[in-house]
């Protein structure tokens, strides 16, 4: 075993160290970004997979609903656990959405609003888990603009 | 008549600046002694001619917005004689159009300040080369003027009044917030038309890393500046109660920031030791700063990104940004393709002190992180998606955790090689006080802890450590820009992780009269009015917050503002410091049984995070005033 061949297994164990790092990298940065992607939805494109795919991938999957928010349809369930229900339009179809928490400044009636979260073929109601609130150039986000066109 | 007269400015700069790109290279390549001179000369001249016009033309619109002429389509889409004389001023960058010229100035007053500085530090030649291709840049950007965004397009029916100003930007911060950034993002043409002209003619020579060094911390701490105050921005206005979104815009103007800083190191590791691999480091970050803030430019300006930003624009501007980048990026390949085979440049395994490993590291990190927001802001496009800021939580906030890591090693390791043991001694007391914070940070939550709060307490923990051993180092010798800068990011870390931590947030669903509670404090909505003035209808809240003695410690007014002429829903929070702690009011909407929605958010701590930009600023300027030539800052 002289010094040359010491030499060239140490390097070899650097560049094998460092792919399986890099592998390892690549693997959880991909795994992350497949976690916390979302896809837009309407709420008809939703009700019409919603009936097709029953009880199938579709429920489970998290989803980002555009729309606006109906008129006279906010209404508190309960103020101390801040449970609400609204009712988002595209103005074609309506999806009924049940959320607790936070609301974006913005969250009016008659306004744009995106809600993340799940949709329940079952209830055939939406449950979010975020509201979003986005401004824009119109003030409408573009997936709001999307639903209603 | 102000619309063609500014027509005919920007095509009269147009062939000025085409004619920058072609002369001084014609001059020359002549072969007599004057000739590399009076190429300079005559690219100096040109490019100051141009910037006189550029002048005149901002001025020109600057003009029309102040007195309101409706016969601009710009001034009648942003602007309205109502509006106060600030918002109608601001307008003037608040709207694309209008903010392209403002770029188109800046890099035309970037330019000519290059030109005209730095006597002799480069050779008639190289520099006259240089400015023929800041020529070019210039040239790019008042084509993008005049075939997508002209300012000047005028109505031919003159409307009665204007649109007015896009409320959320009608805002005091609107006066310096734009002008920063652009002041930071335009800057990096300067670096990158260097670093480009020492690839083409393949040579770089010690000296030249101070030239470099000086106009890559200028527009560095005017993006710093500009982040700062963008994130402050967001924080008071958009009203979602936070510091930071992630949002495609903030994340574009991260990009250069983050290769700018990469730049900065670099030029450190290039200063100890000299070596064209070394050089090849520097000038890429110092051209990649410029091409990202350029991918920033198209992210924004394009659309293409949904955002709470928006300036959504059109698709053909988008494509213009996209060929015009595409054209630059090839050309910096191609660059750095033919420095690299002249030189050959080596990846060397010396003995050396453990610093240059953690500087080269440190890069690649940065470089990482680069790509890792490229990725989550351009990706899901692609495929008609959203990614959830977890994302960016759950990857770059433990990789910003490694580089405080890193961070807090600075003093002690050194360039030349040492015994760790040994220098690392004085340092134990600070790394022992930052293990004591996060045992005391854990405790607190005893709680089984996400691992959002272990990222937080380790957040605290490091920056404290940080902040120790870099105060160590400036109180053993004087204070040099890094040291401040790093004090700076500490600072700004620590602010970041103690609000994550300790952030309360409440919403109430609540009747005038009644209260609800966050924190320690009660608060008492005691009730809602409506007012109106010639702009907008308003609804504000007025509420008490009374601490646990029953006093009332301060009272909050969160509002929210229909505009009239714009049809648009603003709500602008009620913010109150108490101590290092700010509270924060939204009003909400109203439900059907008449009952209205109040969010208070108890923020510690978050002046920290705006203090330490600052700081960072600060170190930015104070480089200016350092010895050139000294190593060390």
């Amino acid at each position: 075993m002289n010094h040359r061949s010491k030499s060239f297994l140490r390097r070899i164990l650097l560049v094998v160290g460092f792919l399986s790092f890099l592998v390892m990298a690549v693997f959880y940065v991909s795994q992350t970004f497949k976690e916390n992607l979302v896809f837009f939805t309407t709420p008809t494109e939703l009700l019409s997979q919603g009936i097709k795919g029953q009880g199938k991938l579709e429920e489970k999957t998290r989803k980002r609903l555009g729309g606006l928010v109906k008129k006279g349809s906010i209404v508190v369930r309960n103020a101390q656990n801040r449970e609400l229900t609204f009712v988002v339009t595209d103005l074609e179809s309506e999806i009924s959405v049940g959320y607790k928490g936070f609301l974006p400044d913005l969250f009016r009636e008659g306004q744009g609003v995106v809600a993340e979260g799940t949709f329940d073929p079952e209830t055939r109601t939406f449950i979010a888990t975020k509201i979003l609130a986005k401004h824009d150039e119109n003030y409408k986000p573009p997936e709001v603009k999307r639903a209603l066109k | 008549m102000i619309s063609d007269f500014g027509y005919s400015l920007l095509l009269t700069a147009l062939v000025v600046s085409f004619i920058g790109i072609i002369i001084p290279l014609y001059i020359g390549a002549r072969q007599n002694d004057i000739a590399p001179r009076m190429a300079l000369r005559f690219a100096q001249i040109n490019l100051g001619f141009l910037l006189g016009v550029m002048l005149v033309a901002i001025g020109l619109l600057l003009y029309a917005f102040l007195i309101s002429d409706f016969s601009l389509k710009v001034v009648t889409l942003n602007s309205n004689a109502l509006e106060p004389l600030m918002y109608r001023f601001v307008a003037l960058w608040g709207n694309h159009e209008g903010s392209m010229l403002l770029w188109v100035l800046t890099l035309c007053l970037y330019g000519f300040t290059f030109a005209v500085t730095g006597r002799d530090a480069l050779p008639d030649k190289l520099k006259s080369t240089m400015l023929s291709l800041f020529h070019a840049l210039i040239f790019g950007f008042i084509l993008f003027l005049v075939m997508t965004s002209n300012p000047f397009e005028g109505l031919s029916q003159v409307p009665h009044k204007g649109l007015g100003l896009n409320p959320i930007l009608q805002d005091a911060s609107m006066t310096f917030h734009p002008p920063s950034l652009y002041f930071g993002y335009i800057g990096f043409s300067v670096p990158f038309v260097m670093a480009l002209a020492f690839m083409m003619v393949g040579k770089f020579e010690k000296d030249n890393i101070f030239l470099l060094k000086t106009w890559t911390y200028i527009p560095w701490a005017f993006l710093t500046f500009g982040v700062t105050a963008g994130s402050l921005w967001a924080y008071y206005e958009l009203g979602w109660g936070g510091w930071w979104a992630w949002d495609p815009v903030e994340n574009a103007s991260l990009l250069p920031w983050i290769t700018s800083t990469a730049a900065l190191h670099s030029f450190r590791l290039y200063a100890q030791s000299v070596s064209k691999g070394r050089a090849l480091i520097v000038l890429l970050m110092s051209a990649a700063s410029w091409l990202l803030s350029l991918l920033g430019t198209y992210i924004t300006r394009s659309g293409i990104v949904a955002s709470v930003h928006g300036f959504a624009q059109d698709d053909q501007r988008g494509l213009f940004l996209l060929v015009f980048l595409g054209v630059l990026v090839i050309l910096t390949l191609v660059s750095v393709i033919s420095f690299f085979l002249k030189h050959r440049c080596k990846i060397q395994l010396m003995n050396q002190g453990v610093r240059h490993y953690l500087s080269k590291v440190n890069i690649v990190f940065m470089v990482a992180i680069v790509g890792l927001l490229i990725l989550g802001t351009l990706a899901p496009l692609m495929i008609d998606a959203a990614l959830s800021v977890d994302f960016y939580n759950q990857i770059l906030v433990p990789m910003g955790l490694l580089i405080l890591v890193a961070m807090a090693c600075v003093p002690f390791f050194k360039w030349a090689p040492v015994i760790l043991g040994k220098v690392f001694r004085p340092y134990v007391f600070h790394f022992n006080m930052g293990l004591l914070a996060l045992l005391l940070v854990l405790y607190q939550d005893s709680f089984l802890p996400s691992w959002w709060a272990v990222f937080a307490s380790l957040g605290i923990a490091l920056s404290i450590v940080v902040l120790g051993t870099t105060f160590k180092e400036w109180r053993k010798s004087k204070l040099h820009v890094m040291t401040l800068a790093h004090i700076g990011f500490a600072v700004m870390t620590l602010g970041m992780s103690l609000n994550v931590l300790y952030k309360q947030e409440s919403h109430f669903w609540i009747a005038p009269g009644t209260s609800g509670f966050v924190g320690d404090y009660e608060i008492l909505l005691k009730g809602v009015n409506q007012d109106e003035n010639k702009l907008y209808v308003r609804e504000f809240a007025s509420l008490d917050v009374i601490n646990f003695k029953g006093d009332i410690v301060v009272s909050l007014f969160p509002e929210t503002r229909l505009y009239k002429t714009q049809q648009v829903l603003v709500s602008k929070t009620s913010i109150a410091q108490r101590y290092w702690v700010h509270l924060y009011a939204i009003l909400g909407p109203q439900a059907t049984d008449g009952k209205r929605s109040i969010q208070i958010y108890y923020h510690p701590f978050v002046n920290l995070i705006w203090g330490g930009g600052f700081l960072m600023l600060l170190a930015g300027l104070l480089s200016l005033f350092r010895k050139r030539r000294s190593l060390r800052n």
